[in-house]
């Protein structure tokens, strides 16, 4: 007996041990120097800091803290518009808004790096920009961001071509339109004016990686960013945790960058402009945690491991009150809520191929009229608001008001008779009429919100069925034209309506973004005249007129544009919502003090 | 011995193959485009083609001589005149699309083919007339048919003075080498333990689940060791005390264990435990104590099962004759369980300990993703999700593989407790 209670023993104590040792709350990382400035957040999966193959929104936001362009978003302004980077001054455009000539700053130095002879980071190049800008034409990088110069820059569509064979790609290559004119001057020419450009050329694509780099990492160069940005890649596992240190190099190198000094009246007001004129960046280390679960994201926020976080829809009624304000007990401990609209708009798209609903104008309308946007709005807690045409606040084209066919179920009911289906019957077989609305996941949020537009398409007797896939599949219907209703989204590239009007262009059909496979000689035409204008009331004019006739044609039902809500801790600083805000890391700000006095007084309070 | 072990070794590689084979079908007819999924919503059609040309993802699966290209989807005039929609003298009838007589008409090709290589057409129509296809008679009469044509370049369709009806259409790629195919490439590649790269990550398949394993095996090891050791010491009390409080209070107990849902474990320990009292860390992988938490809610979670299943065996030994001819002897009750009993039960203990052991392998599925451990099992639910196909065949494969391994150790651990069985 004696034996048996001691090797029972053993075993417990051990196990208890374990949990003892474990005990009380720990911070996940601590301080490597006095008074280092730390951000830890939450981060999604990422896929590699390669600018040009890449595009997820966390990897961007990373690569973005390495690599640096041309020109970037500026950060407290609205409306959106662009401002310098590695830029000198703003390009110099020909009269006939073709040719681009662009200074690059000097003393710009790439990070430290094997790469280099010596191990020493060398001076920044135009040439640089035309091997980055060269890499997403060349088809082996199956870069996601062909697209922003397909047909457009003289000669590097041929240059696509010539690389697309099995042999290496010859960079050394001349592309007549995309020319270094000496170290430090870069020439881009392109066959049709493409104003869009400058907003592209802040996109991540073409910032500027060494070729040295390129070379000696190889295919392991996805995971071995080279930069000149205000971050380095220290340590990273793409399933837990990401580091970034400050560049040690801008120090060394005695590069200088300052915090902005001009914003909106609303930005000075949230004392966003207090730091103006200050070097940046502020933080010097940045860790990221791989958090999938909302919740958890939540509960580490709350206890302060976290410095700022999203609020996902399970805890917004325990966080926000009907009059979409904070509780006390969160502003008791400083916590601070942003919010702004996003540049997205979710909705419905008919296959414009598909026999019942494609060739059935009166048929989209009636179910146009019979979607209830409050409802959704409702069911998102107010985190949405609805949009009545096919282009987002605050673009050109915006509509802010209902229109013809939004909701109204009088008129739904009317035009879905008109259409040749009374109540819903379908007089070919005496039946409801069914309709299958396709999607890109099955998740619990996405479900309940189907079986809320299933109920009102029930109010007008049509039969709505689901038809879940996984996204990779869905896709694959949507390039097959197979689906025959569809919910999706679309985000901006960059702020310009024209980049929301071309799903309405024909030719860009699926596999192209058009999904709805709309094609109207008219929208083709007033399209191919906008693409190419400066922006301008001419161009607002233009806007105007495709969006009436998209309303009146009915291939998408428009239903939401969401709000982007944040919460920040108090020590927190210089945080503001952005629709690209991928460069802005560096004017982030933590402080200290302000933190230990959080943790002194609500560190075990929870 | 020697002779049975070589002979099982021969044995796997039926069964491995036939995993291979399995997942290869499944994971390649199941995952959609990997090139849509890569390129991005804008890309074109003909960049995609590009990407499927430069990974081989465009050649047939097994063996085959035609395949599908990007440029021309098939059409199938069942519903709608799909991309002919809106094409000068087509119209759409009854599920065919009806080409007027005298016209010319081109394939609404997405982008030019490639000039290096032929190209199969086939297409199912009538004709009164004797329509052509470039240069080449199209051999169509007036009764529906299927009929195919090879061409070096896409000609046009010219109807000549009859219309051509046509309800379908396909543009096939003729390839030089049947053998220039999927499978073989994907066995080419694990002939040389090359898993491929991972189309979500971007890093190599093979230094993914290096990377995985280890901290798979610090949750899973440990729930595992201490779970068992727990729960065969409990049953070993409920034999003891048989029929007394203390074993109804434990199979009452362990019912209750196991009607209760995992998650529930999972979620309330980690916002009670965690969150609420500050016992333990919520979320994270810092040093190893942070896997004091969810060790606690794998035990607890997997002791019901467990410890019913022990329970049971060790009763089926206490009622043996050799027990009652040891009681009869003398020997104190903890003897009879520890010296009798429990190295008689050591064969099915044996059985379900080392079955369990290639599960340890993937690690444990949401233990990792709710506590942010960076195994194989997160791993392999986020391959899942995002259709990583190199992946999820990674993963399944080394599993198979090691499973088919731990059940011949399990053969040979028998013949090592139990003088009884015999290897052949």
């Amino acid at each position: 007996m004696r034996k048996f209670t001691s090797s029972f023993i053993i075993p417990c104590s051990i196990f208890f041990c374990l949990f003892l040792s474990a005990c009380g709350r720990r911070e996940l990382d601590t301080l490597r120097f006095k008074d280092e400035q730390v951000l830890y957040g939450q981060t999604s999966r990422f896929k590699g800091f390669d600018p040009v193959k890449v595009s997820d929104v966390a990897s961007s936001a990373m690569i973005c803290r390495v690599y640096e362009g041309l020109l970037e978003y500026a950060y407290l302004d609205r409306p959106y518009h662009v401002q310098l980077m590695l830029a000198e001054a703003m390009p110099d455009v020909s009269e006939d808004g073709l040719t681009y000539t662009f200074r690059i700053r000097k003393g710009i130095f790439y990070q430290d790096d094997p790469c280099f002879p010596g191990g020493k980071g060398r001076e920044l190049t135009a040439e640089d920009f035309v091997y980055s800008i060269k890499r997403i034409a060349d088809p082996k990088n199956a870069s996601s961001g062909y697209w922003a110069f397909n047909g457009r820059v003289i000669g590097l569509d041929e240059f696509r071509a010539s690389s697309s064979g099995a042999v290496l790609t010859d960079y050394s290559a001349p592309v007549d339109g995309l020319r270094a004119l000496d170290r430090y001057a870069l020439q881009i020419r392109l066959k049709e004016p493409y104003p869009q450009l400058l907003w592209i050329l802040a996109m991540h694509y073409t910032f500027a990686v060494p070729r040295e780099a390129v070379e000696f990492y190889g295919d392991g160069f996805i995971n071995h960013p080279v930069g000149t940005g205000p971050y380095i890649l220290e340590t990273w596992n793409n399933n837990y945790r990401i580091e970034f240190v400050r560049n040690p190099k801008w120090a060394e190198t005695g590069r200088i960058e300052l915090y902005p000094s001009t914003g909106t009246q609303e930005a000075r007001e949230a004392g966003l402009l207090n730091d103006a004129g200050k070097q940046i960046p502020f933080i010097d280390r940045i860790v990221q945690y791989v958090v999938d679960d909302p919740t958890t994201t939540w509960m580490m926020f709350l206890s302060g491991q976290f410095s700022y976080s999203t609020i996902s829809r399970d805890n917004w009624s325990a966080v926000i009150t009907p009059g979409r304000d904070l509780v006390s007990e969160m502003k008791e401990q400083g916590v601070e809520l942003l919010s702004s609209p996003t540049l997205y708009l979710s909705y419905i798209g008919f296959n414009l191929d598909d026999p019942v609903v494609g060739k059935n104008k009166k048929l989209r309308q009636a179910l146009s009229c019979a979607f209830d946007p409050e409802l959704l709005v409702q069911y998102y807690n107010g985190r949405v608001t609805p949009v009545y045409g096919p282009l987002p606040d605050p673009l050109a084209g915006f509509k802010s008001k209902p229109t013809a066919y939004s909701f109204n179920l009088g008129k739904a009911k009317q035009l879905l008779a008109e259409a040749g289906y009374p109540n819903g019957i379908d007089p070919a077989t005496g039946r409801r009429l069914e309709l299958t609305l396709e999607l890109g996941d099955a998740a619990p949020d996405t479900r309940q919100s189907v079986e809320l537009m299933v109920g009102m398409i029930d109010k007008i007797g049509i039969v709505l069925k689901a038809s879940y896939n996984n996204w990779p599949a869905f896709l694959d219907k949507l390039d097959r034209r197979q689906a025959q209703i569809f919910k999706l989204g679309w985000v901006a590239d960059y702020p310009d309506s024209e980049n929301f009007l071309q799903l309405f262009y024909g030719p860009n059909a699926s596999p192209g973004p058009n999904h709805s496979n709309y094609a109207n000689p008219e929208i083709n035409k007033l399209y191919e005249q906008l693409r190419t204008m400066l922006p301008g009331p001419e161009k607002d004019g233009l806007c105007e007129q495709m969006v009436n006739i998209v309303i009146e044609d009915c291939p998408w039902v428009f239903l939401y544009q969401p709000m982007d809500f944040a919460v920040t801790h108090n020590w927190f600083k210089n945080f503001s919502l952005h629709d690209f805000p991928y460069t802005m890391t560096k004017y982030r700000r933590v402080d200290n003090a302000a933190w230990n006095e959080w943790k002194a007084k609500h560190g075990r309070a929870n | 011995m020697l002779r049975y072990i070589v002979k099982r070794i021969l044995q796997m590689i039926p069964t491995v193959f036939g995993v291979i084979l399995i997942t290869f079908v499944l994971f390649n007819m199941v995952g959609g485009s990997p090139a849509q999924q890569v390129l991005g919503p804008h890309a074109q059609a003909d960049t995609l083609e590009q990407f499927d040309e430069q990974r081989g993802f465009n050649k047939p699966l097994f063996i085959g001589t035609r395949t599908t290209t990007r440029a021309y989807a098939d059409s199938d005039f069942e519903r709608s005149a799909s991309d002919w929609h809106g094409m000068k003298g087509i119209t759409w009838t009854n599920g065919a699309i009806i080409l007027a007589a005298g016209g010319e008409y081109a394939l609404p090709l997405k982008f030019a083919l490639r000039t290096d290589c032929e190209y199969e057409l086939e297409i199912e129509g009538r004709a009164a007339g004797s329509p052509m296809f470039g240069t080449e008679p199209l051999k169509l009469s007036s009764d529906w048919k299927k009929i195919r044509l090879r061409v070096q370049a896409p000609g046009k369709i010219m109807p000549g003075n009859a219309p051509v009806e046509i309800r379908s259409i396909k543009l096939r790629r003729v390839m030089s080498n049947p053998f220039d195919s999927q499978f073989i490439f994907y066995l080419n590649r694990l002939v040389r333990f090359d898993f491929g790269v991972s189309s979500s990550t971007n890093q190599r398949v093979s230094q993914l689940m290096l990377n995985g394993i280890g901290p798979s095996l610090m949750l899973a090891v440990p729930v595992f060791f201490i779970g068992l050791i727990t729960s065969v010491m409990l049953s070993l009390f409920c034999a003891f005390w048989r029929d007394t409080w203390v074993d109804r209070f434990f199979v009452v107990f362990s019912v209750a264990l196991i009607s209760i849902n995992y998650l529930v474990w999972i979620v309330g320990g980690q916002y009670l435990l965690g969150f609420k009292f500050g016992w333990f860390p919520v979320w994270g992988f810092e040093d190893p104590r942070y896997l004091a938490l969810p060790v606690l809610i794998g035990v607890f979670s997997g002791l019901g099962t467990e410890l019913r299943f022990y329970r049971t065996i060790m009763l089926d030994e206490a009622h043996r004759d050799y027990v009652r001819t040891a009681q009869a002897k003398g020997v104190s009750r903890g003897g009879v369980l520890f010296k009798h009993v429990l190295k008689n039960a050591m064969i099915p203990i044996i059985t379900n300990t080392v079955i369990a052991i290639p599960f340890l392998y993937t690690g444990n599925l949401l233990l990792e993703s709710f506590f942010g451990i960076p195994g194989l099992g997160y791993l392999g639910i986020n391959a899942i999700n995002s259709s990583d196909v190199d992946v999820v065949r990674a993963i399944v494969l080394v599993g198979a593989v090691i499973f088919v391994i731990a059940n011949l150790l399990t053969d040979i651990c028998y013949a090592l407790v139990d003088p009884r069985v015999k290897l052949k």
